[in-house]
C-alpha cells in the first residue's frame, strides 16, 4: 500500500506540474508545488532517519535447524535529533536459507541511549554462518518514501546444528544391542541399572515413562538405563567432493546428518558409545550428557569437500575405532573403494552396516551412481557388509 | 488472548479520526470540483452526501469483523465504483445544476465527484479509505486545469493536510503490525507472565510507545513540515510559474463552463439586468489573468461591454433603455432613435469592420464589441441589444456562444464640435448635476486656450494627465468623499475608473455629451490563432464623447498619465496595500502557524513536565541529579550547559575528578538509565543513589 500511495502521489506531482506548465494555470502551480515540496520533505525525513547510527548485534551462538531464533540489535543515534521509525534488515549470507523471517521491530533511535530492536527467523540448513553488516530502512512519518543505508557491523557467527530426523531402521540382530532390541525393551529390562530421567523423545517406549515425575512437572519424562555393555558405534558420512546431492535444506548430506543425529541419540540412550571417525578422535570420546550437543556441533559444518573417498576415509580410521564397533558408513553415491574397506573392517572384527541413500531421489542425473544400485549392494554383501537402504525423510 | 484483543483494538481498526479526515478531504475535493464547474448550488449537496457516506462507512466498519471488512471491503468499493460509472448521470439529473451530466467536456469531473460520493459509502478498510484520495487528487487536477475557482489552492492545502494525517495514521498502524510480527508482542506477553502481571500483555502497544518508540519524531515535526509545505508553495509557486513563463501556456483549454469570477470594478455589462450601477474609487482589486473572451478584429480596439450615463456621486448608473433588435441590421432606423442609432446616424465616412468574439465563461452575458454594432450572427431571441448598442447573449448553458458581427467605426477623422440636437434619451450625457463649482471652474480655466470642442476636450484630458498618476494600488476613496473630487484634488492618483469619470464630468462641463464606458483593452499581442485574448486583468474604463460627424470618440485619460512605480497597468494586476501582498500574507501565515506550533510544543512540554513533576520519585530523581551536577561543577569549575547530555557533562569535568572518576561515572550511568528509560527508579534505587552521591561529595570535599 505504501508503494502504491507513493507512486500515486509522485505521479500526481508530475501530472500537476506538466499540466500547470502546459496551461500556465496558477492554481495548478500552487498544487504542484505543494505536492512536490511534500514529497521532498518526505524524502528528506527518510534520508535523515537512516544517517549517523551505529549498531551492535546480539545473536545466539548456536541453534538447531527449524528452531525460532531471535536476534537483537542495539541501535544508537550519533546525533541529537528525533527521527521517524526505522527498521533493520540483516545481511544474511545467501547460502543460509531461512523460513518465517519476521520483519524487525520498528524503532526510533535515541541519542546516546541504546534502543533494542529484534527480529526472528527459523534457519533451515545446518552449517556455520558468518555475516557482517546490515541495512537500515527509514520511512518518513507518512510512510511514503523509504530510504535505505548499509552499515558495517562486527561480524556475527551462528552455528546451525542439525535437527534429529527420526528414522525407523531394522538393524541386524547380530549386533546384539540394536535399535530393534531397544524398541522391544530387551536391552532395557530388569536388572539393568537406571541412569536417570530425561524428556520423552520419539521412539521411546511408553513402558519407560516415569509417571510420578511426569505428573509433578507436567512434562512427559522417561527413565533411562545403562545398556550394560561397552558396545560402540562408528558413523562415517560420505564427504567426498560432489557427493552432497540436491539443493537447499534437503540435500543428501543434510538428511544423513539428521539421521546420524537421531541414531546417535538412540544409541546413546542405550549406553552405546557413538564416534565419528574422521571428524574426531574416537579414542578420546567420553560418555557424557553433553555428547549429543558435541555430535551436533561435529555435524553442523560438514561439507562434501574431501578428496578422499568414503572407503579411504574408513580405512584411514579403522585402527582408531573401539574394538568390536559396529560401523555405519552413510552414502548416497556408490563408492567402489568402500568394498575393500568393508572387507578389511570385517577382517578386523568390525561389523559394517552401510546405510545407503538413493542418489536419484536427490538428483535424477546421478541415478547411475546411486548407492542403492542392486549390483553395488550385492558387492557390499559379498564383502561382508550388511547394507541397508534408508527410507527418505524430509530434513528439517 | 488479551494481547490479541489489544492488537484488534489498537492496530487493525480504523478510528473515528480516520473517518473524520476522510470525510473532510473528500468534502473539500467535491466542493472544489462542483464550484469550479459552476455547480454552486450542488456543491453543498455533494459535501452532505460525502459526509453521509462517511458516517455510514464508519458504522458499517465498526459493526463488521476486521477479517470480513478486509475481505469484502475492496469488492464492495469496486462494485460501487462500477455502479457509479453506470448510474452517476441519472443521479446528477436530480441536482440543481445538471451541467456535469449534460456537458460532455465536464463528464470526467462529474464522474470523479460522484465516485467520491459512492466510494465514501464503502470505505471500510485502510486501503479503500486511502484510495478515496485518488479521485480527490484527480478532481483538484481538473479544478486547476479549469482555473475557475480561486480558493482551490487553499482547499487543496486543506485536502493535502487531511490526506497526510491519514497517511501518517495508516503508517503508524502498519508499523504496529510490523512490531507485532517481529515477536515484540510475544516478548511483552512473556515478560508479563513472568512478572505476574497478565494485564500488561494487553498493553503492549503502550509498552512500545514508552520503549522503542519513545524518541520518535513527534507532532512538532509534522507541524513544521506542514508549515514548510504551505509556505514554500505560497512563495515558490509564483516564482516557478514566472521562471517557466517562456515555455508555459502553449496549450489553451477552452473550458465550457466556469464559475462566476468576482466582478472587476466597473466591468459590468449594461445588458446584465442584475447590476445597474458601477462604483468607482473602490481601491485595488485582484484581477486574474483568466481569459474571458477571445476576439478577432482588424486592429487592436477598445472593446465596449457597458455604458453608464448618470453620475451618482459614488459611481455611475446604467442607461437602461433597450433597443429594438429588429433594427439591428438597419443602419438607418430613424424611428428608433436610441443612442446606438443616433450615433450611427451621425457617423460620416464610417467604415464597416468584421469582428468575432468567443465567450469563454458564463460570467455576465454581455459581449464586448468595437464601434457601433450593425450586424450580428445571432438569431433574434438569442441576444439582447441595449439601447446604447451593448450586445448581450441569452444563452446560459454550454456551449457558449461565438458571436460574429459587423460594426461601424470612424478611423482617422478629427472631430471638431460636439453633437448638437441630441435626442431626449441622451439628456443625461450632458448632466453636470453633481459636478462641484470648483471642478467646473477648473475645467473652464484649463480649456480657455482651446478653440473647438475637440481641442477643449483634449486640453482637459491633458490637465487630468498632468495632475494625476495612474496607480493600480491606489487606496479607496474615503467614505463621504466624492471620488472624482478626491482624485483630482487630494490623492492625485487612481485607477482607470477615476480618470474616465473625471474626463466624462469635465466634458459635460464643456457641454460635450459624454458617457462612462467599461470594457476591455487587451494586450496588443495576438494569440496563435491571430485573436486578441481579453483577460480579466484587461478590464478597463474610458470616456466616450459624442461629436458631430464622428459619433462616440474615445478619450482615455490614462494614456498620457504618469504611473506610480509598481502601479502601472500590466505591472501588477493583483496589487494592493503592502500588507495585503501575497508574500506578506504568506509570511504572516507562516509566523502564525509557527507561533501556534510553538505554543502547542510549549504546552506539550509543560504538560509532560507537569506529569513528571507529579511523580514524587521522578521529582526526587531530578533533585538528586541537580545535586550531582552541583558537586561535579564545584570540582570541575565548569557549569553544565543546558544542551549537554549527562555523558558530555561528565566528560567535561572528568580530568578534575582524580580517583573518584570511576565512582562518578558509575553514578552518571545510573542517572542516564533512570532519567531516560521508560521506567524510572524505585525508592530503593533512589536511596542507594543518594548515598553514593553523598559519599562522592564527601570524598571530593576531603580531597
Amino acid at each position: 500500500m505504501q508503494r502504491v500511495a507513493s507512486l500515486a502521489i509522485s505521479t500526481s506531482a508530475i501530472f500537476l506540474i506538466v499540466v500547470a506548465i502546459m496551461l500556465n494555470s496558477p492554481a495548478l502551480f500552487y498544487m504542484a508545488t505543494a505536492v512536490i515540496v511534500l514529497l521532498g520533505a518526505c524524502r528528506w525525513q527518510a534520508n535523515l532517519s537512516v544517517r549517523a547510527l551505529h549498531f551492535d548485534r546480539v545473536a545466539p551462538e548456536s541453534v538447531r535447524v527449524g528452531e525460532m531464533v531471535t536476534v537483537e540489535i542495539v541501535v544508537w543515534s550519533e546525533r541529537a535529533i528525533k527521527r521517524p521509525l526505522v527498521t533493520i534488515r540483516d545481511n544474511f549470507p545467501t547460502k543460509m536459507p531461512v523460513a518465517h523471517l519476521s520483519p524487525s521491530l520498528p524503532i526510533a533511535p535515541a541519542f546516546e541511549l541504546p534502543i533494542r530492536t529484534q527480529y526472528q527467523f527459523r534457519p533451515l540448513k545446518r552449517g556455520k554462518y558468518r555475516w557482517t553488516g546490515l541495512t537500515v530502512a527509514g520511512t518518513d512519518a507518512l510512510g511514503l518514501i523509504t530510504a535505505t543505508r548499509t552499515y558495517e557491523t562486527t561480524p556475527a557467527e551462528v552455528t546451525v546444528l542439525p535437527a534429529a530426523i527420526p528414522v525407523s531402521v531394522d538393524l541386524p540382530t547380530s549386533l546384539g544391542w540394536g535399535i530393534s532390541e531397544a524398541e522391544s525393551g530387551q536391552s532395557r529390562g530388569a536388572g539393568i541399572e537406571p541412569r536417570g530421567i530425561r524428556e520423552y523423545a520419539q521412539g521411546d517406549s511408553l513402558r519407560h515413562v516415569h509417571w510420578r515425575s511426569t505428573a509433578r512437572t507436567g512434562v512427559l519424562l522417561v527413565k533411562e538405563f545403562e545398556a550394560g555393555s561397552h558396545a560402540a558405534a562408528a558413523i562415517v558420512i560420505q564427504r567426498t567432493k560432489s557427493t552432497d546431492l540436491g539443493a537447499g535444506p534437503t540435500s543428501s548430506q543434510d538428511l544423513m546428518c539428521g539421521h546420524a543425529t537421531f541414531l546417535a541419540e538412540q544409541f546413546h540412550r542405550q549406553g552405546v558409545t557413538v564416534v565419528f571417525p574422521g571428524l574426531e578422535d574416537p579414542r578420546r570420546i567420553a560418555h557424557t550428557f553433553e555428547r549429543s550437543e558435541e555430535i551436533a556441533h561435529l555435524l553442523a559444518p560438514l561439507r562434501d569437500d574431501q578428496d578422499a573417498t568414503l572407503g579411504e576415509d574408513l580405512l584411514a580410521n579403522l585402527d582408531t575405532l573401539p574394538p568390536g564397533s559396529a560401523v555405519f558408513p552413510m552414502l548416497s553415491v556408490a563408492d567402489p573403494s568402500l568394498i575393500g574397506a568393508v572387507s578389511r573392517a570385517n577382517a578386523l572384527g568390525f561389523t559394517v552396516v552401510p546405510l545407503l541413500y538413493d542418489a536419484a531421489q536427490f538428483e535424477l542425473k546421478r541415478a547411475a551412481d546411486s548407492a542403492v544400485d542392486p549390483g553395488y549392494i550385492g558387492r557390499l554383501r559379498a564383502a561382508g557388509g550388511s547394507p541397508m537402504v534408508m527410507p527418505l525423510g524430509v530434513a528439517g | 488472548m488479551i494481547a490479541q484483543r489489544a492488537v484488534e483494538q489498537d492496530i487493525t481498526r480504523l478510528g473515528w479520526i480516520d473517518y473524520l479526515l476522510m470525510g473532510s478531504a473528500s468534502g473539500l475535493a467535491v466542493f472544489a470540483g462542483a464550484q469550479a464547474v459552476a455547480a454552486v448550488a450542488s456543491a453543498p449537496i455533494f459535501v452532505g452526501l460525502v459526509l453521509l457516506g462517511t458516517i455510514v462507512s464508519a458504522l458499517v466498519q465498526s459493526s463488521l469483523s476486521e477479517r470480513f471488512a478486509k475481505l469484502v471491503g475492496g469488492i464492495a468499493y469496486a462494485l460501487l465504483a462500477l455502479a457509479c460509472f453506470a448510474t452517476w448521470r441519472n443521479f446528477n439529473m436530480l441536482m440543481p445544476e445538471k451541467v456535469l451530466a449534460e456537458t460532455r467536456e465536464l463528464a470526467p469531473a462529474g464522474f470523479l465527484i460522484w465516485m467520491i460520493v459512492y466510494g465514501s459509502f464503502a470505505s471500510w478498510r485502510d486501503s479503500t479509505l486511502l484510495f478515496q484520495s485518488v479521485p480527490g487528487i484527480a478532481i483538484f487536477g481538473l479544478v486547476g486545469c479549469y482555473d475557475t475557482y480561486r480558493p482551490a489552492p487553499f482547499l487543496f492545502f486543506g485536502f493535502l493536510l487531511c490526506l497526510c494525517t491519514m497517511f501518517a495514521r495508516a503508517h503508524a498502524r502498519t508499523m504496529l503490525e510490523q512490531a507485532a510480527a517481529s515477536g515484540y508482542q510475544a516478548r511483552v506477553a512473556q515478560e508479563a507472565l513472568s512478572t505476574g502481571d497478565p494485564a500488561k500483555a494487553g498493553r503492549w502497544v503502550d509498552a512500545i510507545r514508552r520503549g522503542p518508540w519513545k524518541w520518535v519524531a513527534g507532532p512538532e515535526w509534522a507541524l513544521a513540515s506542514a508549515a514548510s509545505v504551505v509556505l514554500i508553495s505560497l512563495l515558490g509557486a509564483p516564482v516557478i510559474q514566472r521562471s517557466v513563463s517562456g515555455v508555459s501556456g502553449f496549450v489553451k483549454l477552452n473550458v465550457p463552463v466556469r464559475a462566476t469570477p468576482p466582478p472587476p470594478p466597473g466591468v459590468l455589462s449594461s445588458a446584465n439586468g442584475n447590476i445597474s450601477s458601477a462604483r468607482i474609487g473602490q481601491g485595488p482589486s485582484r484581477l486574474s489573468d483568466t481569459p474571458l473572451f477571445r476576439a478577432r478584429t482588424d486592429v487592436l480596439r477598445y472593446m465596449r461591454s457597458g455604458t453608464y450615463h448618470s453620475y451618482s456621486g459614488m459611481g455611475w448608473e446604467q442607461y437602461r433603455a433597450f433597443g429594438n433588435p429588429s433594427f439591428m441590421n438597419t443602419e438607418d432606423a430613424p424611428e428608433a432613435r436610441d443612442i446606438r442609432t443616433e450615433a450611427i446616424s451621425r457617423m460620416k465616412d464610417a467604415k464597416r469592420i468584421e469582428w468575432t468574439v468567443e465567450k469563454l465563461t458564463l460570467a455576465g452575458n454581455s459581449i464586448p464589441t468595437p464601434g457601433e454594432v450593425v450586424g450580428l450572427s445571432l438569431r433574434v431571441g438569442e441576444y439582447d441589444l441595449g439601447g446604447d448598442g451593448i450586445v448581450g447573449t441569452n444563452r446560459q448553458t454550454a456551449p457558449l456562444p461565438r458571436v460574429s458581427g459587423q460594426s461601424l467605426v470612424v478611423d482617422g477623422a478629427t472631430p471638431t464640435y460636439a453633437a448638437s440636437n441630441i435626442p431626449l434619451q441622451m439628456d443625461q450625457t450632458l448632466s453636470t448635476e453633481r459636478v462641484s463649482d470648483r471642478l467646473q471652474e477648473d475645467v473652464l480655466k484649463s480649456t480657455t486656450q482651446a478653440g473647438n470642442d475637440y481641442e477643449k476636450a483634449q486640453a482637459w484630458k491633458r490637465e487630468i494627465e498632468r495632475r494625476c498618476r495612474y496607480n493600480l494600488n491606489a487606496a479607496a476613496t474615503p467614505q463621504g468623499e466624492d471620488p472624482v473630487e478626491y482624485f483630482l484634488y487630494e490623492s492625485n492618483e487612481g485607477y482607470c475608473d477615476l480618470f474616465a469619470s473625471s474626463m466624462v464630468l469635465g466634458a459635460r462641463v464643456l457641454n460635450i455629451p459624454a458617457r462612462y464606458v467599461v470594457g476591455f483593452l487587451p494586450d496588443p499581442e495576438r494569440d496563435a490563432d491571430g485573436k486578441f485574448v481579453l483577460r480579466e486583468s484587461d478590464a478597463h474604463a474610458w470616456a466616450e464623447l459624442f461629436f458631430e460627424g464622428v459619433g462616440w470618440v474615445i478619450f482615455d485619460a490614462t494614456e498620457g498619465a504618469a504611473s506610480v512605480e509598481g502601479g502601472a497597468r500590466g505591472s501588477s494586476n493583483t496589487g494592493h496595500e503592502w500588507w495585503r501582498q501575497t508574500w506578506v500574507l504568506a509570511l504572516a501565515g507562516f509566523a502564525g502557524i509557527s507561533a501556534l506550533g510553538f505554543a502547542f510544543w510549549f504546552a506539550m512540554g509543560k504538560a509532560k513536565a507537569a506529569a513528571v513533576l507529579v511523580d514524587p520519585v521522578r521529582r526526587a530523581l531530578d533533585r538528586e541529579y541537580s545535586l550531582f551536577v552541583r558537586v561535579l561543577t564545584k570540582v570541575g569549575g565548569k557549569p553544565r550547559m543546558l544542551s549537554s547530555t549527562p555523558d558530555e557533562f561528565l566528560d567535561s569535568v572528568r580530568g578534575q575528578l582524580g580517583p573518584y572518576e570511576t565512582k562518578a561515572e558509575s553514578i552518571n550511568q545510573r542517572f542516564v538509565g533512570y532519567l531516560y528509560s521508560p521506567s524510572g527508579p524505585d525508592p530503593k534505587d533512589l536511596a542507594s543513589l543518594k548515598a553514593e552521591i553523598r559519599e562522592l561529595a564527601s570524598g571530593l570535599k576531603k580531597r
